[in-house]
């Protein structure tokens, strides 16, 4: 089983990749299961065709006992799709929340017999839970999504400071960087550069698409809504990439200073 | 050889949670209920508390009096689901249950570490139900042993109380209130203390905070002046902060840090309340009676303990351990403190201050535990700490302060059995 988690900065597109490779992983005839780790709970909004409707902690919250069904949604293609849910934005403790819904997703055993299994984090991994995917072994393949704007890859560059934490205590290992444009100057040559200092290598570079948008205002994927598309076969080649990607490591990496002057070389017009 | 203790000795800050000391503020407050925001065993570090304090009193050969019960203690019980969730709704149900079950006059919310942790807003639900169910709900800005500690919720607490009950009132002459705790009404202090006012014609109010009915709290700041029941240290501080607060509603306070402990403190002291409450001569009448007291019960015990020679183990900062009563006794049973042993590392700031307060009160050798060449020999050890593999009989020093000519002769009796105990090696004695 391929357990794959997908990190990255908030908003810079994890869930429309996490939603499109799962879609293509389907496509190839795979079991899959993607789980939103994000209270939003919109994760998997793209292969339902809606935002989830009950998640792992609703069902927590109301029911003592709980039964696979109650938390596996059946979304395009047959993919399971899990929302771990969490409190309302401002109240509670979400990082626990994801603890406690990934705990109960282990115990009803609904995982063991797919192919793949995605972990869609929440941007900004602000305490321990959000780290619950790669520290408990949830998930062993994990990449971070970025563009080349600073601000993503210094978040980039902090979720690799956490794999490194874990990757050294055991299964856990970075697969690469998934480049989702944003259309800045060099982008691809910065990111490529980005992804070799930190010991690890840009597996695809996606280009930003309005197809992207449209197939988001349909709640789909673009595997779905435009299959034939250029930007459905960008995601087809990542998930081939990913499915048969040798080149794990353990990522080193970089001081602040470092990582400004990398992007400050790239991103000036001289 | 150097000298070991039987238990790790505590250092540096306090790390106890705040919560019980929210309890201890309000324990026998009639009319007052407590709600613990926490996890249900969060509220059973209270429970053994409460039967610890039973003990006590039955150990001190009282009774309990029925209008000292101890108040509900309700615990929310969060669970894991509102870890998540957030507690606030379950607090307002609990603050429900509250009202109506025991309709209270009062009440006061102590917040976990858990809380304060999600960020419950406790503050906000207590302000908000309050002015729903028209009673005062008082909250406190610390979570369990998050920010802040067992005095923090403590004085927090009382402040809030007194601020929310006390109104400006008419004053009492020959009235006092007794500040703190130290083992409440039934405790020797609070009791040596009474029988000391009482032998002056000064009436006592109530001891506050913890065992004053709310309805009762406005009258507190009718008194003529605040007794603090102090000893040393962090307690003290809060204390004396309270007795501010007295001060601003008009009432007066004896010398800040006098307490009657030790006999040459308890003569300043009972000095001092003549001064206060104009009955000089009364006081000095009483001081000599004391006196006389003093020296007829240590005629008593000289017979065995005269010339014995005794050290004497300090392992407590100044904070939470005042040497000059011990040193006291020690010279009226007219025994020979051969020197005293710090244990442990002390920080530097801690050890200048027990060295200057043991100095301050005698000559003799000072010396480190951890010394090689230091050896447990003598007819007695008085220590604040069991010590390990220690040849001599050892007195446990008791943690709560004994005041007055009544501890001392409690003190010197105990040291007297422990020389007419059979066999002169090894063992220990626990003093209450
Ligand atoms: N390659 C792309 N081209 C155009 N738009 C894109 C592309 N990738 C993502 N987007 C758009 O960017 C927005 C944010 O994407 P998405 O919700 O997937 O981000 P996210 O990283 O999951 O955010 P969050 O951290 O909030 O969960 C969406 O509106 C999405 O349609
Ligand atoms: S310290 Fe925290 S966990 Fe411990 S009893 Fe207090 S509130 Fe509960
Ligand atoms: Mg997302």
């Amino acid at each position: 089983m391929k357990k794959i988690a997908i990190y990255g900065k908030g908003g810079i597109g994890k869930s429309t990749t996490t939603a499109n490779l799962s879609a293509a992983f389907s496509e190839m005839g795979l079991k899959v299961c993607q789980v939103g780790c994000d209270p939003k709970n919109d994760s998997t909004r793209l292969l339902l065709g809606h935002i989830c409707r009950k998640t792992v902690l609703d069902v927590v919250r109301d029911n003592d006992a709980i039964t696979s069904e109650d938390i596996v949604h059946t979304g395009y293609n047959q993919i399971s799709c899990i929302e771990a849910g969490g409190p309302e934005p401002g109240v509670g403790c979400a990082g626990r929340g994801i603890i406690v819904a990934l705990e109960k997703v282990r115990e009803l055993n609904v995982l063991s017999d797919m192919d793949a299994v995605l972990y869609d984090v929440l941007g900004d991994v602000v305490c321990g839970g959000f780290a619950v995917p790669i520290r408990e072994g949830y998930a062993t393949d994990i990449y971070i999504v970025s563009s080349g704007e600073l601000m993503s890859l210094y978040a980039a560059n902090n979720i690799a400071k956490g794999i490194k934490r874990f990757a050294l205590r055991g299964v856990v290992q970075l697969g690469g960087i998934i480049g989702n444009s944003r259309n800045t100057l060099n982008e691809k040559k910065l990111l490529q550069e980005f992804a070799a200092r930190l010991n690890t290598y840009l597996i695809t570079f996606i280009p930003r698409d309005s197809i992207v948008n449209e197939a988001e205002n349909k709640r789909q994927t673009v595997i779905q809504y435009a299959a034939d598309s250029d930007q459905a076969k960008v995601y087809r080649k990542l998930a081939n990439m990913v499915l048969h990607n040798a080149k794990m490591t353990v990522p080193t990496p970089m001081d602040f200073e470092e990582l400004e002057a990398l992007a400050e070389k790239y991103g000036s017009k001289n | 050889m150097g000298v070991k203790t039987k238990r790790f000795i505590m250092k540096g800050k306090n790390c106890s949670c705040s919560m019980p000391g929210v309890w201890r503020a309000l324990v026998c407050c009639k009319g007052a209920v407590v709600i613990f925001h926490s996890p249900r065993a969060c509220a059973q570090l209270v429970r053994s508390m409460e039967v610890n304090a039973q003990y006590r009193v039955f150990s001190y050969g009282r009774k309990f009096d029925r209008h000292y019960d101890f108040v509900p203690l309700i615990s929310t019980q969060m669970e894991e689901r509102d870890s998540i969730f957030g507690g606030t709704e379950r607090l307002l149900e609990c603050i429900q249950f509250v009202v109506d079950k025991y309709q209270p006059e009062c009440i006061a919310i102590g917040n976990s570490c858990i809380a304060g942790v999600i960020g419950d807003d406790v503050e906000t639900i207590g302000d908000a139900a309050a002015r729903q169910f028209k009673i005062p709900i008082i909250t406190v800005s610390c979570y369990g042993f998050l920010d802040g500690e067992y005095y923090q919720g403590y004085f927090e607490m009382a402040q809030k109380l007194l601020r929310t009950f006390a109104r400006p009132c008419r004053r009492k002459t020959k009235t006092v209130v007794l500040l703190g705790d130290n083992g409440g009404p039934w405790g020797h202090y609070a009791q040596e203390v009474a029988y000391l006012l009482n032998s002056l014609g000064i009436k006592i109010l109530g001891q506050f905070p913890g065992y004053t009915a709310i309805a009762k709290i406005k009258d507190l700041v009718s008194a003529k002046a605040v007794v603090v029941l102090g000893s040393a240290g962090q307690a003290d501080e809060g204390l004396l902060k309270l007795a501010e607060l007295f001060g601003q509603f008009g009432v007066g306070q004896l010398p800040k840090g006098l307490y009657p402990i030790g006999w040459t403190n308890t003569q300043r002291w009972i000095l001092a309340l003549g001064e206060l409450f104009n009955c000089r001569e009364a006081a000095q009448q009483l001081v000599a009676m004391e006196g006389h007291r003093l020296l007829s019960a240590g005629r008593n015990f000289l017979p065995v303990t005269s010339g014995k020679r005794v050290i004497l183990c300090i392992g407590r900062p100044l904070d939470y351990f005042n040497p000059a009563l011990i040193i006291e006794i020690i010279k009226v049973l007219d025994m020979n403190l051969i020197k005293v042993i710090l244990l442990d590392d002390y920080s530097n700031k801690e050890y200048k201050l027990i060295w200057e307060a043991i100095k301050h009160s005698t000559n003799i050798l000072i010396c480190k535990s951890e010394s090689l060449d230091v050896r447990l020999d003598g007819d007695l050890i008085l220590t604040t700490h069991e010590l390990k593999e220690c040849p001599v009989r050892q007195i446990f020093l008791p943690m709560l302060t004994k005041a007055g000519i009544g501890g001392m002769i409690d003190f010197m009796r105990e040291i007297y059995r422990a020389f007419c105990h059979r066999g002169s090696r090894g063992g220990i004695t626990y003093v209450w």
